[in-house]
């Protein structure tokens, strides 16, 4: 069978677009807010600097008297850093959706498992 | 059942552990959210009871009091010259077998004590046997279902498989327009 330039051709654009869309499909992409969080303590950072917290959200939150990322940490602190509870209590108390709250709070799991 | 709101916070978390519920302090933030989670607990059935104290099975006590009686009925078939002293004995023994038979019917003191610690009302053992294997399945079950919807995705499975069959249908038509050039002629 004679390897033809066309055939190889087809070969390696198989072979780009296997490794572009495998990854991009099977890992959990996170966004920049939410390894801005992490990276670094957060001190004095602003509830909306939370992944998956908004302007919106960030405005409820401080509405409940949560004004400051660490207020939100101290609420996750209290639920014994349960993702699912805190999950829960985001959407109860300021009707955040799925995705917000699970974003949300795997960015303060993941915050912890690094400065706490 | 008193409302939620009015119990203590010693109250609540003693629920919530009876319900199995992990939590932390009961405090103004969190207790909103516990009280929700108990409501919730308690509507899908109660799942967690306090343990009782001791089970006893009536039919190991009636056996025992059976066994007990055998020789009495030996005794009496034997004696006939004491006619009142057999009648009674008779009776002692269908009463006994009243007993034994209907466990439906209202209990001596003695095997009221027998009777379960956490459900008083059932006196049908055969029943009490159905509705505690009952309970268990139903419980695996829906331990089970619980965790499989509950992954977090940041794009939904549905969407990755979609764009996967995509990526190989066109794959798949690249594949089967190329032309395999035979011809010794070539691309020159």
């Amino acid at each position: 069978m004679i390897r033809t330039r066309s055939r190889r051709v087809g070969e390696g654009l198989v072979c780009v677009c296997v490794c572009v869309c495998v990854p991009a499909v099977r890992m959990s992409t996170t966004s920049q807010k939410h390894r801005d969080f992490v990276g670094e303590p957060m001190a004095d950072k602003p509830v909306t600097a939370l992944s998956g917290i908004g302007e919106t959200l960030g405005k409820k939150l401080e509405e409940n008297g949560f004004d400051k990322a660490y207020v939100v940490l101290g609420q996750f602190l209290l639920l014994r850093k349960d993702t699912e509870m805190f999950t829960d209590w985001l959407k109860d108390s300021i009707g955040a959706n799925s995705r917000q709250a699970s974003s949300c709070a795997q960015c303060l799991k993941e915050w912890c498992d690094a400065f706490l | 059942m008193s409302s939620l709101s009015d119990k203590s916070a010693q109250e609540i978390s003693d629920l919530l552990d009876e319900y199995g519920i992990k939590h932390g302090p009961v405090v103004e933030s969190t207790r909103n959210l516990y009280e929700k989670k108990l409501k919730e607990a308690m509507a899908k059935g109660k799942r967690a009871k306090p343990s009782p104290d001791k089970t006893y099975y009536r039919e190991e006590e009636e056996e025992v009091t059976y066994v007990y009686r055998t020789p009495t009925k030996s005794e009496a078939s034997g004696d006939r010259g004491a006619y009142p002293r057999a009648r009674q004995e008779w009776n002692e023994r269908d009463y006994q077998n009243e007993t034994s038979y209907s466990n439906y019917s209202k209990p001596k003191p003695e095997y009221n004590r027998s009777s379960y610690g956490n459900e008083p009302d059932m006196y049908d053992t055969p029943s009490t046997y159905r509705s505690t294997y009952a309970k268990s399945p139903p419980m695996k079950s829906g331990q089970d279902v619980p965790d499989a919807p509950k992954s977090s995705r940041l794009i939904p499975l549905w969407v990755q498989f979609v764009f996967f069959l995509a990526v190989a249908v066109f794959l798949y038509l690249v594949f089967s327009t190329m032309e395999t050039n035979e011809t010794p002629k070539g691309i020159k």
